[in-house]
């Protein structure tokens, strides 16, 4: 291995130095180390002992004794901090102080419960006291049946994964009685994975798991990890409902580490496009494995991590047999065979998906490169996590793509090594994810009159009840809810959706046909819609088919050199207007909204010249999503702000030599009179305006057409051009808007929904922009925007006004704007005018 | 404000199907009027249970069994592997339940549970039954009452099904299990291992027609039925349909005791003078051998080889297991014909044994040898699967190369 040279040529190259943004040294920082608590059992600490543990780091130490005195807790240290130990020796001191207590742990994924499985079996060795084989156990879909019963009998601890909680544990508690009586721990590991629609199932799950432990008369314990988010002890107290404590501060030592933000080149300044991340990544990997030093590359998706992995084998052949993929969908052995190579070194650089990322046990790398942003703080640092071994120097390297959260961080580093501002957002109370629950819970156990469902009152929750009644799956008699249905409710759903209809995108090449994402119905009418051009890290897909009956879009390679935009025609409602807020130049609204949209038609533009090749009308259903949004409406103050500053008038254009010739034609042909006030003024005072703004054209002919050019009075002009400028201010901010929420929410794109109108009926048509959840009836995310909106605003506005592009790019107002003019000059004007009023 | 059913709607939650919502009948019939004869409400401290009984004295013909008062139950009990509870017939009961589901879960309930005993007179058949869920204690609590000296119960799946969902349900109520100390009975799995090979269905509407030859009423409804009957009494109030579910049960139960008695018989009578069917017979055989009594299998063995109804394959069949039991009480020459016998029609199994009877006990090497010879060219032609034919392959050819070495030492000695 060769580290310190790899270090110097990043340093040196300029082929490599000039593209680093950012280079941050990570000092090394060295442990916080305590003795083991007092109250710790001997034998427990001897076991340890004989681990070679002697002793606890301080934050493992104070999560000790927070649970030693009945608190819940969340622990947020760093990856490879020993946040196991913080819940493996509670709940193995209680046991081996009562030999009765039982604890249930749930992972996000089985790799993880086996792994911890393992971890635990270590430490009960050493304690030579428990023998039952079925101490601990996992209980999962993969469990033989012929366990089951023997794991339901005598096991102590659990582990599990929330659905079969939900499927196998919950509705056959009676099963499990001697276990829930003894039930003295409850162990969430990572949290900060359950948010969104997961998360929302998760707390729903969780009021079911303590309306089984009160049945049984047992108050358990929560314990939880999670990776570093803007609010760990908000989401841990929305999924437990009760109080949390976090332990936060990190006593776990560190060896020196590089962070390292690679921004590819500008290939073109103007339009802002760069260098792809795929090649770029490649091209460093190449550079890091010739310096022998052990790699980790993340991709976004698991066909990124199959063409990476086949370029570096096809560039280095003589080191092929060290490069290997890691995604999901490889074999279990396999996995494992890759596992146990980067812990022994035989391989030298692995590809993965983020099925690397949560803690399957590789032991560390000695580089880590993010091939783009994985599109969380939490998620980013997870990765990082992934390098240095024991104490040893370790780099880590993002590679930022052209898109507007990439590069700001790109130009704003410290927000990644600051506290994060993204906030994990569930809402339990969704009608659409509470439902279910409530008929699993019914299941479980009758409801009784005034009961509670977690927080959620009785007066919200007999709504729910009668209406199961009058489905006929619920009888109240006596004052109960009885369950009587001959059906399994919690077999009807799953906790990674809603109720509502997905559409599953699949890939066709070479007759195999490989599932590569989904999203849910509303947006597949314009995502995948036939004939578009659907991109996917980096890479173009044209859609053949679009079944709305099975819900699948069907895919192929994309080849030609243009890109599809579809005509939308949207219909906004408030409902419910639940808040409002004002500012100088604009009133915020908050509430809940009808969005009814239907895809008309769909464009395929050129894309380097963005001409517009052909307009093909499809016939697509209205689609209606009833939702929660915030909506900023800009006042009369802003419009005339607007109106009345110089900037608003454009650049003197060369609209070529027969421009005067032209004009008079055109007055001639609009008999002199305005064509929008019927003002007539012969003296040649009337303006010619381009329907289409000149600067769409590449061709000064095209632009000149007669078809395009209007007259107008200088007033109508000015509020044709303010029109045309007010929808591109209007759409750079929603463009910049819906792409920097993820900041402050962590959310995919997908789950939000933009609109902008200049000038909506729903708002005195007065201009508006309007953010929505996509999730029917909303998940948290637009309300904690609305909440939220200054640091938003100035988010975008220091993107902006870092972009170095010309007027406006994928980066940061969008590709092409509305009437294909960038506007990045208007949305930069607006948004000054928003945060600060344009001073 | 819009019904939470609209807002769902218009969020697009898609209508399951829709139940028909009896509408609630202005002349409810109750259970007591619509069950009838037999049926009346006790009170205990948790509440009112429906209780119905009836009572068939001994003598009485369920189909071609007539319930007996004195049997002999060791068999049956031995062969159904009832380890505890057995010893008094009067201490047992036969058990049946109705339930609102078969998808198992704490959110399925018992609303019938019929239980059948042998009094002094008789069976007595009584069926507690839930009018209202909230009655569910009051009737796990009368079920109680009334099985208190309960030793053993008999019941027909009920080992993967009545019974943990009763105890499903005593943990719900919060009431004490009483009969986790009880023997359990299944015949289930029991008429399968009699009937597997002649009978496609060994389920008990199946044994009833086949095996006990009695028809079922016009009141019979179909077990599928069974749990919207009790969900379309709750909501209307009207039980006529409940009279169904009770007639039923009681099949169900009597049928039960009925089988009971039709296997207790197979087991107990003269099967030589029996009409007994010759697989049945040979079934009852491999009973009794599965619980130890090699006497009586080897007569029944034999017994079997003299039907003239039996198959030739059969006939082999029983062949093989006979000799087993020869082997095992000694008597080799028995049993050497039997292995020859089947040996010459190709059984591998027959060779080996009789290469290890010449090798080991006539201590003639020579013959081992030809039997082994045989076993090996029976596998060659045989279709038995890959894996099992290889490891017999290379067990023979130990055996064969063992023999032949001693052939050849024994003509040195020779000569």
């Amino acid at each position: 291995m060769n580290f310190d040279s790899l270090i110097s040529q990043l340093r040196k190259n300029p082929l490599f130095r000039e593209n680093i943004s950012f280079w941050q040294e990570q000092a090394v920082r060295s442990s916080d180390y305590l003795p083991f608590p007092q109250w710790l059992n001997p034998k427990l600490v001897q076991s340890l002992n004989e681990m070679g543990i002697k002793g606890l780091y301080s934050h493992q130490s104070d999560a000790l004794n927070r649970i030693q005195n009945g608190q819940n807790v969340v622990v947020t240290t760093g990856t490879a901090s020993g946040k196991s130990i913080c819940y493996q020796l509670p709940i193995l001191n209680q046991l081996l102080h009562d030999g009765q207590s039982t604890a249930l742990l749930f992972f996000p994924t089985k790799a993880l419960t086996y792994d911890q499985l393992k971890s635990f079996s270590n430490i009960i060795l050493g304690t030579n006291l428990i023998l039952d084989p079925n101490l601990a156990a996992v209980y999962d879909g993969d469990t033989p049946a012929t366990q089951r019963s023997a794991i339901r009998q005598h096991s102590r601890i659990l582990l599990t994964n929330p659905d079969m909680l939900n499927i196998g544990i919950l509705p056959h508690h009676t099963n499990w009685a001697h276990f829930f009586e003894h039930l003295r721990y409850i162990v969430i590991d990572e949290i900060h994975l359950y948010r969104g629609v997961f998360g929302s199932h998760i707390g729903n799950l969780i009021r079911r798991l303590k309306r089984v432990c009160e049945f049984y008369n047992v108050t358990p314990q929560f314990i939880m990890t999670s990776a570093t988010i803007a609010n760990p002890i908000e989401l841990a107290q929305n999924l437990v409902e009760d109080n949390v404590n976090q332990v936060e501060v990190d006593g776990s030592p560190k060896g020196a580490k590089s962070f390292i933000i690679y921004n590819p080149p500008l290939v073109n300044q103007d339009l802002g496009i760069r260098e792809g991340v795929l090649a770029t990544s490649s091209k460093l990997s190449a550079l890091i494995l010739h310096h022998n030093v052990q790699t980790l590359v993340f991709c976004g998706t698991r066909r990124f991590v199959e063409l990476l992995t086949r370029e570096l084998k096809g560039v280095n052949p003589s080191l092929a047999s060290t490069i290997r993929g890691y995604r999901s969908g490889y074999l279990k052995k396999d996995r494992r065979e890759i596992e146990e190579g980067l812990k022994n070194g035989k391989i030298k650089l692995a590809v993965a998906t983020n099925a690397l990322e949560l803690g399957v046990d590789i032991g560390g790398v000695d580089a880590v490169i993010l091939a783009g942003y994985p599109g969380s703080i939490c998620s980013l640092r997870q990765r990082i996590g992934r390098s240095g071994r024991s104490q040893n120097p370790s780099m880590s390297i993002l590679v930022t793509s052209m898109n507007p959260l990439d590069q700001f961080f790109a130009r704003n580093p410290q927000y990644l090594m600051e506290r994060p501002l993204e906030k994990a957002l569930i809402n339990p109370n969704n009608p659409l994810i509470l439902l279910p629950h409530i008929k699993s819970a019914a299941f479980e156990l009758p409801f009784s009159e005034e009961e509670q469902f977690g927080s959620l009152k009785w007066e919200e929750l007999v709504e729910y009840l009668d209406y199961l009644v009058s489905e006929g799956m619920l009888q109240h008699k006596k004052g109960k809810y009885y369950w009587l249905s001959d059906s399994y409710p919690s077999n009807d759903y799953s906790l990674r959706s809603t109720m509502a209809d997905k559409v599953l995108i699949q890939y066709e090449h070479n007759g195999e046909t490989e599932t590569i994402g989904e999203v849910d119905y509303a947006s597949a009418l314009w995502m995948v819609h036939p004939g578009a051009v659907y991109l996917q890290d980096g890479l173009s897909y044209n859609v053949k088919t679009l079944d709305l009956e099975k819900n699948i879009a069907t895919l192929s390679d994309h080849r030609s050199d243009f890109i599809t935009e579809p005509i939308i025609s949207q219909e906004i409602e408030p409902l419910e207007e639940i808040k409002q807020s004002q500012a100088d130049y604009y009133l915020l609204h908050y509430g809940e909204i009808m969005v009814t949209s239907q895809v008309t038609a769909y464009r395929r533009i050129q894309n380097k010249s963005k001409e517009v090749l052909s307009i093909d009308s499809l016939e697509l259903p209205a689609q209606k999503l009833q939702t929660t949004g915030f909506w900023m409406e800009l006042n009369e103050k802003c419009v005339n702000k607007m109106r009345a500053e110089s900037l608003w008038l454009s650049d003197a254009n060369d609209y070529g030599n027969d421009w005067i010739g032209i004009t008079e034609s055109v007055r001639r042909r609009d008999h002199y009179r305005c064509q929008s006030c019927g003002r007539s003024d012969e003296n040649s005072l009337l303006h010619v305006h381009h329907k289409i703004p000149f600067k769409c054209f590449t061709s000064i002919e095209k632009a000149n057409e007669m078809d395009n050019l209007i007259t107008l009075c200088p007033n109508c002009h000015k509020l044709a051009e303010l029109n045309i400028r007010m929808r591109s201010a209007l759409s750079g901010l929603k463009y910049l808007m819906s792409n920097l929420a993820p900041l402050l929410v962590l959310s995919e794109p997908s789950d939000l929904g933009s609109y902008a109108d200049p000038n909506a009926k729903f708002a005195n048509m007065n201009p508006v922009i309007l953010v929505y959840d996509s999730i029917p009836a909303g998940i948290g995310l637009a309300s904690s925007l609305n909440d939220r909106i200054q640091e938003l605003l100035e988010k975008c506005q220091q993107l902006v006004h870092q972009c170095e592009c010309q007027d406006g790019c994928p980066s940061c107002v969008g590709p092409v704007a509305e009437m294909g003019l960038g506007g990045k000059k208007e949305t930069t004007y607006l948004l000054d005018l928003l945060i600060n009023g344009g001073e | 404000m819009p019904s939470l059913m609209d807002r769902l709607n218009t969020l697009g939650l898609k209508k399951g199907t829709e139940v028909d919502q009896p509408k609630a009948k202005a002349n409810k019939t109750s259970m007591v009027d619509a069950i009838g004869e037999g049926a009346r409400t006790i009170e205990n401290q948790l509440g009112n249970v429906v209780m119905v009984e009836k009572s068939y004295p001994y003598g009485y013909m369920h189909g071609v069994i007539e319930f007996e008062d004195m049997v002999n139950v060791e068999s049956i009990h031995k062969a159904g592997r009832l380890n505890n509870g057995g010893d008094s017939l009067k201490k047992m009961i036969f058990l049946d339940t109705e339930t609102t589901g078969l998808s198992g879960g704490t959110g399925t309930l018992a609303f019938l549970v019929g239980i059948a005993r042998f009094e002094d007179e008789g069976l007595k058949l009584t069926q507690f039954l839930v009018e209202d869920p909230s009655e569910e204690a009051a009737m796990l609590l009368e079920f109680a009452n009334q099985t208190s000296d309960v030793e053993a119960v008999i019941t027909f799946n009920g080992k993967s099904f009545d019974m943990p969902l009763l105890k499903s349900r005593y943990v719900i109520n919060r009431l004490p299990i009483h009969f986790t100390e009880w023997g359990h009975l299944d015949l289930l799995h029991l008429s399968r291992r009699i009937w597997r090979q002649r009978l496609a269905s060994r389920s008990l509407k199946d044994l009833e027609i086949e095996i006990l030859n009695i028809p079922r009423s016009e009141d019979e409804v179909p077990g599928w039925m069974i749990p919207e009957i009790y969900f379309n009494y709750l909501r209307s109030g009207d039980a006529s349909q409940i009279a169904n579910v009770v007639y039923h049960n009681a099949m169900d139960i009597v049928s039960l005791a009925a089988l009971y008695f039709a296997i207790t018989q197979m087991l107990d009578k003269d099967l030589f003078t029996s009409k007994l069917h010759s697989w049945d017979v040979f079934a009852i055989g491999q009973l009794y051998e599965v619980i130890g009594e090699v006497n009586k299998s080897i007569t029944i063995y034999e017994h079997c080889l003299q039907l003239i109804d039996i198959e030739q394959s059969k006939k082999l069949e029983i062949n093989s297991r006979l000799a087993k039991l020869y082997k095992k009480t000694a008597c080799w020459q028995k049993a050497k014909v039997l292995w020859e016998t089947n040996g010459n029609s190709g059984d591998i199994e027959a060779c080996i044994e009789l290469a290890k009877y010449y090798e080991h006990e006539m201590r003639d090497v020579p013959n081992a040898f030809v039997w082994t010879h045989l076993a090996e060219a029976n596998l060659e032609n045989s279709n038995i699967i890959r894996y099992k034919k290889k490891a017999i392959q290379s067990e023979l050819k130990v055996r064969r190369l063992r023999l032949e070495k001693r052939m050849i030492n024994v003509s040195e000695k020779n000569s």
